[in-house]
């Protein structure tokens, strides 16, 4: 029964991994960046959430402008920060990710200071668990895990079935060609960004309501442990992201549950490391060579 | 035109030596007169510390262009082996000091090899998570093992060694010894790898030793900076080497020129000493920090100074021609003091009327796809080879093959006699094959000596502590690889280019230029990629001059992959023709021009059979 709820503890964290890992990998695949920013972004997701439910508004509303302040802020940085460096070495737009993130961080702690708040997650939903037998599952738990499949059917449905989506291969294939073809790069990459920065608003509220607690770094770790989720599951890959999100959330858990919660973070890169040297596209990534 | 005053070696290591003292005597006089308080003695020594690690960060991030983001998890690895030595009490006074520094410069050099071994098989992104992830493991043990540590709390009651004179000889010999071997053949290898990997490969360059050795160097003074910090704080906490703190002495290489040693120093210096005395500052640090980092990316990636260095002599150099001798032009080109008869260009090789080259039913396969099978080819010493076909017969594909690129899936290779199958792309260059490619691959930054010089790095051999001490041997070498380089470029007529960077050659030169960086190595087979590809007639036309004069010169044997059917029917005495990755045709230039299967390849079957 141990077993089963700590199995569940991991499937609840692992889809909130996930949805984050897709995020960075969905803009890898495109532009070749690891997008640092990425984990800061969920938690500006998390001080919109915290203020909307403060200031009174219906939790709707939080929800809705968590997202839509998230994708606003993931297009903007694009914009200004990544597309002038389209051209540039690749050193270079990483260390501006880098920049970024310590950016959103230090104005986050600037402004809310450094000090976390506590998320009101009851307004979200009422704490509560549905009990099968000996084993009680959360609401929580099982919201998060139906939003993480909903999200991820919707997300592969989108890149499989859609324009848009097959523009996004294109893109990301090669993207001179595809702008021969018509394809407004631009246009694809900024609604890749936008499509990232939902699913983080979404994986913020999601987080902020199973861990109640609102902090300038709250996105460094959960941004870095999604983020080795899509590298280990191959980054570019929607399914290798999901399979990398519950690998580092068993691990995690198993972990923790023997007692070493302190070499917990230890392991998780260790796996890393591990994948990258004897698999370094990860579990279901492609294999790109350089043309010589 | 009077001469241009160019200051000797000795004296240029005279002046730095003076300039060195004179700088030590000024901050010792400020700190004991009182000039300087204790509390602007304790920003001047931070400072110090961070000079070292952003000197050595750069070694890995300016020179060997990778993007490494655990530079604290070695300064940690240094600054706890110092300090446990230390509190050891194991030696006393100076001895202590000493000892406990070289314990963490070694601790730190061999961690840096343990991790430097796997990390550098990956590249740009992925070696920057994985260090990222190495960095991390460091702190995460650091914590668990507090009987050896002292865990989150930290480790207390390290003796505080660190004053002045200790850390000012630390960024001295730090500069000192990164700036010798820079400057020799290991550091002009570092640079190529930087340039272009393959290509380095290519020149008898063994990429993954340099790599490591970049980055054993880079950890060990960390290790050293690490052991200072310990020395100057006196308690050691994991928290000093978090992510943080590998982000911010990026931050300094990064505002200071990635390559650039002089601005690693003057950013270390302006950005460890200004929130500690601007202390409204410090509020606001992190976010002019990270704004300072998206701006530079955006505005001037090459930071404040670029590449540049300084160097005193060059200044002294340039004031006194200012002054005293306006005549003398920029940049006269090195003059050769000898002439190519008088001194062999390449070793003259016995090559004798063996086969340099030879292989049989060599193949390889991408996935399901047969790029080249069943590929049997023979080719002689003063003889040149022609390898022809459509586009994409494999001809590249071969080329990649010979020079151990890829590794072929079946057959066999002999190189002057010997197997290659189990010789990566450094080995087999290194046993006589050589190539030029299709893209053109030059090391860009470098100049156009300098990428001959590469070519030239197995064949002089001083080792890492006499390029350091500046040993004779050194001294002996480098004046042979540049003469001989110098030598080679003046076959082509292109000495007077000597300095200029390689990047900026106009398109033929710099196909000429990766000719005679491939006959640097001094090889046996030279291979050709379509070295006319993109020359006007009157280019070919000295091409073709130069290959038969490469032959005569050197007598070996030249290889050609090209489409240029005139210049390969006019040079080759041999010629293989390839279609769908097999060999359709292999003769004289005469046979293979009446091949009805060669006309079929080129010109499709219909027309095949009315000619």
């Amino acid at each position: 029964m141990l077993f089963l709820s700590q199995l569940i503890n991991a499937l609840q964290l692992g889809s909130i991994y996930a949805l984050v890992a897709l995020g960075y990998s969905m803009v890898y695949s495109i532009i070749k960046l690891l997008n640092f920013a990425h984990g800061d972004i969920i938690m500006v997701g998390g001080y919109i959430a915290l203020f909307t439910l403060t200031s009174g508004l219906h939790p709707v509303f939080a929800i809705v402008f968590a997202i839509i302040g998230c994708i606003a802020l993931s297009m903007l940085i694009e914009r200004l920060a990544y597309r002038p460096l389209r051209q540039a070495p690749r050193i270079s737009i990483l260390i501006t990710a880098i920049g970024i993130s310590l950016l959103l961080q230090n104005l986050a702690q600037y402004f809310f200071s450094a000090s976390g708040r506590s998320f009101p997650s009851h307004l979200i939903l009422p704490p509560g668990a549905v009990s099968l037998g000996a084993l009680s599952i959360s609401y929580i738990t099982i919201v998060t895990i139906t939003v993480s499949v909903i999200s991820m059917v919707g997300l592969t449905f989108l890149v499989q079935k859609t324009k848009l989506g097959r523009a996004m291969r294109a893109v990301s294939e090669d993207m001179e060609a595809a702008s021969l073809m018509g394809v407004n790069n631009n246009h694809v990459i900024s609604f890749t960004f936008a499509v990232g920065a939902a699913l983080a608003g979404i994986g913020a509220i999601l987080f902020a309501t199973r861990y109640p607690l609102v902090t300038p770094t709250m996105g460094v770790l959960l941004g870095l442990k999604a983020f080795i989720a899509a590298v280990l599951g191959g980054i570019g890959s929607i399914p290798g992201a999901v399979l990398g999100g519950f690998a580092v959330a068993f691990a995690e858990v198993l972990v923790t549950a023997i007692g070493l919660s302190s070499w917990a973070d230890g392991v998780v890169f260790f796996i890393l490391i591990l994948v990258l040297l004897f698999k370094p596209t990860g579990f279901m990534g492609k294999n790109l060579m350089e043309k010589v | 035109m009077k001469k241009k005053l160019t200051i000797p070696m000795p004296i240029r290591y005279l002046i730095n030596f003076i300039l060195v003292v004179l700088l030590l005597i000024v901050g010792h006089l400020a700190i004991s007169t009182g000039v300087l308080n204790r509390a602007q003695t304790s920003i001047v020594l931070q400072a110090g510390i961070f000079m070292i690690l952003a000197v050595s960060l750069n070694v890995v991030t300016g020179y060997l262009g990778q993007l490494p983001l655990g530079h604290a998890g070695f300064m940690a690895v240094g600054a706890y082996a110092g300090a446990i030595f230390w509190r050891s009490n194991l030696l006393s006074g100076h001895a202590s000091l000493i000892v406990g520094l070289i314990v963490a410069g070694i601790a730190a050099g061999l961690v840096g090899i343990l991790i430097g071994v796997p990390a550098l098989r990956l590249r740009g992104d992925y070696l920057a998570i994985i260090t990222l992830g190495f960095g991390e493991i460091i702190r995460v043990f650091i914590i668990n093992l507090p009987g050896i540590t002292g865990g989150t709390p930290g480790l207390r009651g390290i003796p505080r060694y660190s004053n002045f004179f200790v850390v000012y000889i630390g960024v001295i010999l730090t500069c000192t010894v990164i700036h010798m071997v820079m400057k020799s053949r290991h550091g002009r290898a570092i640079l190529a790898i930087k340039g272009n990997e393959i290509a380095a490969e290519s020149c008898g360059v063994s990429t993954t030793y340099y790599k490591v050795l970049a980055f054993a160097i880079s950890a060990s003074f960390a290790g050293v900076a690490g052991a200072l910090f310990a020395g100057n704080q006196g308690i050691l906490t994991p928290g000093s080497f978090d992510f943080m703190a590998s982000i911010n002495i990026l931050v300094i290489v990064v505002l200071g020129g990635m390559g650039s040693m002089l601005g690693s120093l003057i950013s270390a210096a302006v950005l460890t000493s200004l929130p500690l005395i601007l202390q409204q500052f410090n509020e606001y640090r992190m976010i002019i920090y990270s704004l300072m980092l998206i701006m530079i990316m955006i505005f001037k990636p090459s930071g404040l100074m670029g590449t540049y260095d300084f160097s005193m002599s060059r200044l002294l150099e340039k004031a006194y021609n200012r002054l005293f001798r306006h005549t003398a032009t920029e940049e006269s080109p090195p003059k050769l003091t000898f002439s190519i008869a008088e001194k062999a260009v390449v070793p003259k090789q016995t090559l004798g009327n063996k086969p340099v080259l030879s292989c049989q039913q060599l193949g390889i396969d991408f996935g399901g796809l047969t790029a080249v099978d069943d590929f049997n080819f023979t080719v002689y010493p003063n003889k040149i080879a022609g390898l022809i076909g459509p586009n994409g017969a494999g001809k590249t594909t071969t080329f990649n093959l010979l020079t151990k690129v890829y590794q072929p899936s079946r057959g066999t290779i002999y190189l002057n006699g010997q197997d290659t199958k189990h010789l990566n792309t450094v080995k087999a260059n290194k046993l006589g094959i050589a190539r030029t490619f299709q893209n053109i691959r030059l090391f860009k930054e470098l100049t156009v000596l300098e990428n001959v010089m590469i070519g030239i790095h197995n064949e002089i051999d001083y080792n890492l502590a006499e390029s350091i001490l500046r040993l004779p041997h050194y001294w002996r070498d480098e004046q042979t690889a540049k003469e001989r380089s110098l030598n080679l470029l003046s076959l082509f007529k292109m000495e007077s280019m000597a300095n200029y960077k390689a990047g900026s050659l106009p398109y033929g030169y710099q196909r000429k230029l990766e000719i005679i960086r491939a006959l640097a190595t001094n090889p046996s087979v030279l291979l050709l990629d379509e070295p006319a590809a993109g020359m006007n007639p009157s280019e070919t036309e000295e091409l073709m001059a130069i290959i038969q004069q490469i032959k005569k010169e050197f007598q070996i044997a030249i290889v050609l992959i090209e489409h240029d059917m005139q210049l390969v029917m006019n040079i080759c005495e041999d010629i293989t023709v390839l279609n769908y990755g097999r060999i359709i045709a292999q003769g004289t230039p005469e046979e293979v021009k009446n091949d009805p299967k060669v006309i079929e390849a080129y010109l499709g079957k219909g027309e095949g059979a009315h000619a």
